[in-house]
């Protein structure tokens, strides 16, 4: 019988896992599998630091290379899970090798949704899917460059601050109503794009992209109302889903991710999965839920590594989220739910704001705008599940540690 | 290189070396015992949480706003309280004493 625990997937949760397995005392192998031929890097930069080219590659590293060594973690770089044989214990890899395993942890993230147009797969049309993706994009934001980034949610945004920060010209398309749909609070949403339209990037709304055009090289962006953009470079950003389609065969239970249980153990007990790719009922969250953040990356990572070591913690973390666009930060913590009640507080001598998502006095969600200290204390609030006053949430002169 | 003294958060005393110019954060997640600094260094989180030394503490410059606010209402906020991604060393930090806060 082998004690070897193979964790699949070498980003933010993977790394993670390993590194608990150690600082948990786990003294049998542990081999961690990445299908990039990069030292293992966090990807938050990417979108910012490494495209406004403020970062060298190497800061974005997770841990130095020689990290791995010195931890004994086998580190198996360009390398990707092809299929697992649960009743074996065994997976095999990419590179044809087979592993046995004691214990599996999937960290295998997500992958992107590509856009079904004709002309995305031309020269100039990017994805931001990795550290390779970004460096080639980021020498293309040149001052006066056109960009068209199609898809307004987070990496779309970000992207196009960074690229407007470069003196790019920047187009934002968007099939629906507004930015950040799927996760900001209208009225944070629209302060965003107002706050992009101000600095000089330009947003349609409800359009689709019927084709990108060019000659090997994109050119231009039709849209479905006929308009036609000229562009030098497309960065597409229309979601990511959790990177499953290798366990089809498996006996894994999966939905839209790998479903886990409270304990982030899927329906086989040796097997383990943690962040993106990751689906489980949060006792703060409604329903199954796929969270794409580091925060829950790194937490279920470490929840995992002491699971296999014998514990049985339960997850129950706020979630927690960031996102910087220009000099504005975006600071959020749980979801709000439909049918909630948005408190907005606001500070008048920073212009910093921030929205409560309450049901009664509970706590649900959080969304600041350069308000750091709002977003601390929701994110405890909705944690402890205490009861706040909307009034007090409101008054911006109130303080809101009283509510702790 | 310079030495800085940490305590970690179960009192064990350990001594580091460092590059001036290294981000303290930096430094200090890669060890075992270190800080997890979940957002990298962005001053997002408060899980790079240290409490520098009164003596070394105007050695700094002092917490910007929004470290501030990420701090202030943290149960282990202190006088000595920093994000230690904030915190980039100098050759004047050689010796440097520093205790790690508890995760929250």
């Amino acid at each position: 019988m082998v004690n070897r625990i193979v964790i699949l997937g070498a980003g933010q949760a993977g790394v993670q896992v390993a590194i608990g397995l150690r600082q948990g005392g786990f003294n049998g192998e542990v081999v961690l599998v990445g299908k990039e031929t990069h030292v293992p890097y966090q990807r938050p930069p990417l979108s910012k630091q490494i495209l406004k080219k403020e970062w060298a590659a190497e800061r974005c590293q997770l841990r130095h290379l020689e990290f791995y060594e010195q931890h004994q973690i086998q580190l198996l770089q360009g390398v990707s899970a092809r299929a697992l044989d649960a009743a074996k214990q065994q997976i095999v890899l990419s590179d044809g090798s087979s592993w046995a395993y004691s214990g599996l942890a999937i960290c295998t993230g997500a992958g992107l949704n590509r856009l079904p147009v004709p002309g995305a797969e031309l020269a100039g049309v990017y994805y931001l899917r990795d550290l390779d993706e970004a460096l080639e994009l980021s020498a293309q934001l040149r001052q006066g460059a056109r960009l068209a980034v199609i898809g307004a949610g987070y990496i779309g945004m970000e992207v196009a601050a960074s690229a407007r920060s470069l003196g790019c010209e920047v187009t934002v398309i968007e099939a629906q109503d507004e930015i950040m749909q799927r996760s900001a609070v209208p009225a944070i949403a629209s302060y965003l794009r107002e706050f992009h339209a101000q600095q000089g990037v330009r947003i349609v709304l409800r359009s689709g992209v019927k084709q990108i055009h060019g000659d090997g090289r994109v050119q231009s962006v039709e849209l479905a109302n006929g308009e036609t953009i000229a562009v030098d470079g497309v960065m597409i950003g229309v979601g990511v889903r959790p990177e499953i389609a290798w366990l089809a065969d498996s006996a894994v239970q999966t939905n839209r991710g790998v479903r886990v249980d409270g304990h982030c153990r899927s329906n086989i007990e040796n097997i383990y999965a943690a962040g993106d790719v990751a689906e489980l009922e949060h006792p703060l969250l409604q329903g199954w839920q796929v969270l794409e953040s580091v925060q829950n990356a790194v937490s279920q990572g470490n929840l995992v590594a002491a699971n296999i070591l014998g514990g049985e913690q339960t997850y129950t973390e706020t979630p927690w989220f960031w996102s910087e666009q220009y000099d504005q930060r975006l600071q959020m913590a749980g979801i709000p739910r439909s049918g909630d009640t948005l408190i907005r507080r606001e500070h008048p001598a920073t212009g910093g704001f921030s929205y409560f998502a309450l049901q009664g006095e509970i706590m649900h969600g959080v969304q600041s705008i350069n308000a750091a200290r709002d977003y601390m204390v929701g994110r405890q609030l909705i944690g402890k599940q205490t009861p706040a006053n909307p009034a007090l949430l409101a008054d911006h002169t109130s303080n809101l540690k009283d509510l702790l | 290189m310079i030495t800085i003294n940490v305590t970690d958060r179960d009192g064990q005393l350990h001594q580091v070396q460092a590059h001036p110019n290294d981000k303290l954060m930096e430094v200090l997640r890669e060890f075992d015992w270190g800080v997890a600094a979940i957002c990298g260094g962005m001053c997002s989180c408060a899980t790079c949480h240290v409490w520098v030394a009164e003596a070394w503490g105007d050695k700094f410059p002092a917490r910007e706003m929004d470290e501030e606010e990420l701090l202030e209402f943290l149960d282990g906020f202190k006088p000595g309280s920093r994000l230690s991604c904030q915190l980039e060393l100098r050759d004047q930090h050689d010796g440097l004493v520093l205790e790690l806060a508890p995760d929250e």
